[in-house]
């Protein structure tokens, strides 16, 4: 590698790692918070129990599980998109590979505590490990979660090692002395000799391979939860891709958000470009018609089928829910689509509008696939007052939601100052094959 | 016609159908129930009398049984009980073995079940004409075959006498009825003998219950022996297993499953973590 091209690189993409901006501090202190008020909403929930939640005897899934799916969902499509991009060797991958690896770990990170949210008895928990039911899609989200857990770290940590043996080597940064020792220590002795790079290369492959496949199984297995049951609206067979489909499409939405973000605090702009941007963009419009297709295929099934509880499932999407409805399967499909579309209408902040758009209409998607279902039962519970038959989020559940959000944002900022926010291994790769 | 003739003749239908609705409607109303008796004898294996009656009402949507309703029994004149019908519209009557039957001149008992009628349900009777039976069943085997053999006798004024060309079978009970073995007729020395199918499903142990019976006869009525003994198969009762998240394993293909894609992942998890050593190995050589 030409070592004043390194340099360049080096200098561009790590001031973040050898200082800290005072900028830096105020967001960081902003979404931390936020975090405090999400923890003193989970004392008070602990300390009062669910009742402070919105869920009761009908609704018992709210927004904490429509988090967790969310989160999922994001995870999952960082696996997917960055396993892809790596192992098909996408020539645009560079930039944008590293963000959609740290999209996965810190998704998943996050994912699961809503689910510790959500479970009353969280002393429980250890049962399911100590007590597994095979047959239960519970346990088999729990071990796939784990395995998803374990498989994106080896496939993060993997695509991480040459760029810690760059900064171990980089004897301009001006950096902690811990931070040095912490580069030698992960960068496990790698000098790039021929052998090394082979084994590492065909190491990132296999785990580009399998955090797919793992992906597109874990977000099954997350749908199956929902499909296997007889509940209205939930038991369909599509379920499973079209929670993949939907995974995807957030995922890729939030890339394109993060790498706008990124792009302009981090002064990127040489690196992300509008060409990222738009190519990230057709991904979005492809998926965004894919999803679409899947959503239009479920509900029509649905309401041709007449089967009363769907009926009246449906019924209620139309009217209850019609704002949310027309929001999450209209405006977030079509937006991105007619953004991408039309070529004039191709800018990077058009683009990146229409994944916030894209991302907000996924969340809000989950929560019309959840509560309509559960305020629907097959029996109607006795206790007639409104609060238990309808669901409405307390702020207890909104201050958690926002604390998930803050530390998705925190994790992203500690993890930027620890390393490169884009791959500096894969620039300079890119660079040498268009040198050659 | 005229307008005149057109008002007239409508009055006139009016005047007839109307009260005439009101008045089928109100017949409806105070109908009573037309109920139907079936009225059957059965001298079980302990030689017991029974009468028994089902009360059911015919409707359009077939028999609906007919509860509480005030049954008697009598023998000839002679009261022998009164029963109510249960829930299932069933009322019995056990004679009195001590009880001196009266019998008619052809030596048949009369019998006959009468319920009086209520507020809600017509009156019925029913009657039968019952001659005394007794059957023998004896169970043998021979060179490992098995057969059953029947005797039916009749008291007459001669004696007792065996029964001949009369009806007769062999049967098993199964779970909603009963298993005809075989049904033929009695021979010229009041005896019908079958052999024994090999492969009746029995318990699980083998037993099962055979019946030798002159099922709804024309003279006796229902008249029975029966007789347990170890001649069926046995069962292998196994308990359903259903699909059921509480039940005590995962089905196999799901374990399989499971276990070839945790295998196969897990594996490869395996091989990469290996390969990291592999990397910090040959970055140590290359430093020496």
């Amino acid at each position: 590698m030409n070592r004043t091209n390194r340099e360049a690189l080096l200098s561009d993409l790590t001031p973040e790692i050898a200082k800290t901006s005072r900028s830096w501090y105020i967001v960081f202190g902003i979404l931390l918070l936020v975090f405090i008020v999400g923890i003193y909403g989970l004392v008070q929930q602990i300390d009062k129990g669910h009742i402070v939640t919105g869920m009761r005897d009908n609704v018992v899934w709210g927004v904490y599980i429509v988090n967790f799916i969310f989160f999922m969902g994001l995870s999952y499509a960082g696996a997917l998109v960055s396993g892809t991009l790596h192992l098909f060797k996408t020539p645009w991958r560079a930039p944008v590979i590293r963000l959609a690896e740290l999209i996965t770990v810190i998704s998943l990170a996050i994912g699961p505590f809503f689910i510790f949210f959500c479970v009353g008895r969280l002393e429980r928990i250890p049962y399911i490990l100590a007590f597994p039911r095979i047959q239960s899609p519970i346990v088999w989200d729990v071990i796939a979660i784990l395995t998803d857990v374990f498989g994106a770290a080896i496939f993060l940590y993997v695509s991480f090692i040459e760029d810690f043996a760059i900064l171990r080597d980089a004897d301009n940064l001006q950096i902690a002395p811990w931070k040095k020792k912490m580069y030698r220590i992960l960068s496990l002795g790698y000098q790039g000799t021929p052998k090394q790079k082979r084994i590492l290369s065909f190491s990132r492959n296999v785990m580009a391979a399998m955090i797919i496949a793992i992906a597109i199984i874990v977000y099954s297995v997350l749908a199956w939860i929902f499909g296997v049951t007889l509940q209205p609206g939930w038991h369909s067979t599509i379920f499973g891709p079209y929670f993949v489909i939907a995974a995807v499409f957030s995922g890729v939405g939030l890339l394109i958000v993060l790498m706008a973000i990124f792009r302009k605090i981090y002064n990127l702009e040489k690196y992300i470009t509008l060409k990222h941007f738009v190519n990230l963009g057709i991904v979005l419009f492809v998926i965004a018609a894919f999803f679409g297709y899947f959503t239009f295929s479920d509900y029509l099934t649905k309401w041709y089928g007449s089967v009363k509880m769907d009926k009246i499932l449906i019924d209620k999407l139309f009217t209850e829910f019609k704002t949310y409805f027309i929001f999450a399967n209209y405006i977030g499909i079509l937006t991105p689509i007619i953004i991408i579309a039309i070529p004039r209408l191709r800018t990077i902040n058009n683009i990146t509008i229409a994944s916030v758009i894209a991302l907000l209409a996924l969340w809000v998607n989950r929560y019309i696939i959840i509560v309509p279902t559960l305020e629907t039962p097959f029996i109607p519970i006795q206790d007639t007052r409104h609060d238990w038959l309808f669901y409405s989020p307390t702020w207890v559940e909104w201050s958690l939601t926002a604390a998930g959000v803050a530390v998705f944002g925190m994790l992203f900022m500690i993890i930027s100052k620890l390393a490169p926010i884009i791959s500096i291994s894969e620039l300079e790769e890119a660079a040498e094959k268009n040198n050659t | 016609m005229s307008k005149a003739s057109i008002k007239y003749v409508s009055l006139f239908i009016l005047v007839l159908l109307g009260p005439g609705s009101n008045l089928s409607a109100t017949a409806v109303q105070d109908s009573k129930i037309n109920p139907y008796m079936l009225f059957t004898y059965l001298k079980d294996t302990d030689s017991r009398q029974i009468l028994q009656v089902k009360m059911t009402n015919i409707t359009q949507v077939g028999e609906v049984p007919l509860p509480g309703l005030n049954i008697g029994f009598y023998n000839n004149e002679a009261l022998l009980g009164e029963a109510i019908t249960d829930t299932e519209g069933n009322a019995s009557c056990t004679i009195g073995s001590s009880l001196p039957l009266f019998a008619s001149e052809d030596g048949s008992w009369p019998f006959s079940a009468i319920f009086e009628g209520d507020s809600l349900t017509e009156e019925t009777y029913s009657e039968l004409s019952i001659y005394d039976v007794d059957i023998q069943m004896m169970l043998s085997e021979e060179e490992g075959e098995r057969f059953v053999t029947l005797h039916a006798t009749t008291l007459t004024s001669d004696g007792r006498v065996p029964v001949t060309g009369e009806e007769i079978g062999v049967y098993v009970p199964r779970m909603f009825s009963l298993l005809p073995v075989s049904i033929g007729m009695l021979d010229e020395n009041g005896a019908f003998r079958i052999k024994f199918p090999d492969d009746m499903p029995g318990d699980s142990l083998g037993n099962l219950t055979v019946i030798g019976r002159f099922n709804d006869h024309y003279l006796f009525g229902n008249v029975e022996r029966r007789e347990e003994v170890r001649w069926g198969t046995e069962a292998e009762i196994t308990a359903p297993v259903y699909r059921s998240l509480w039940s005590t394993l995962a089905p196999k293909w799901m374990i399989i499953s499971l276990t070839i894609m945790l295998l196969g992942v897990w594996g490869h998890y395996t091989y990469v973590i290996i390969n990291l050593f592999r990397i910090r190995k040959e970055g140590l050589k290359k430093k020496e």
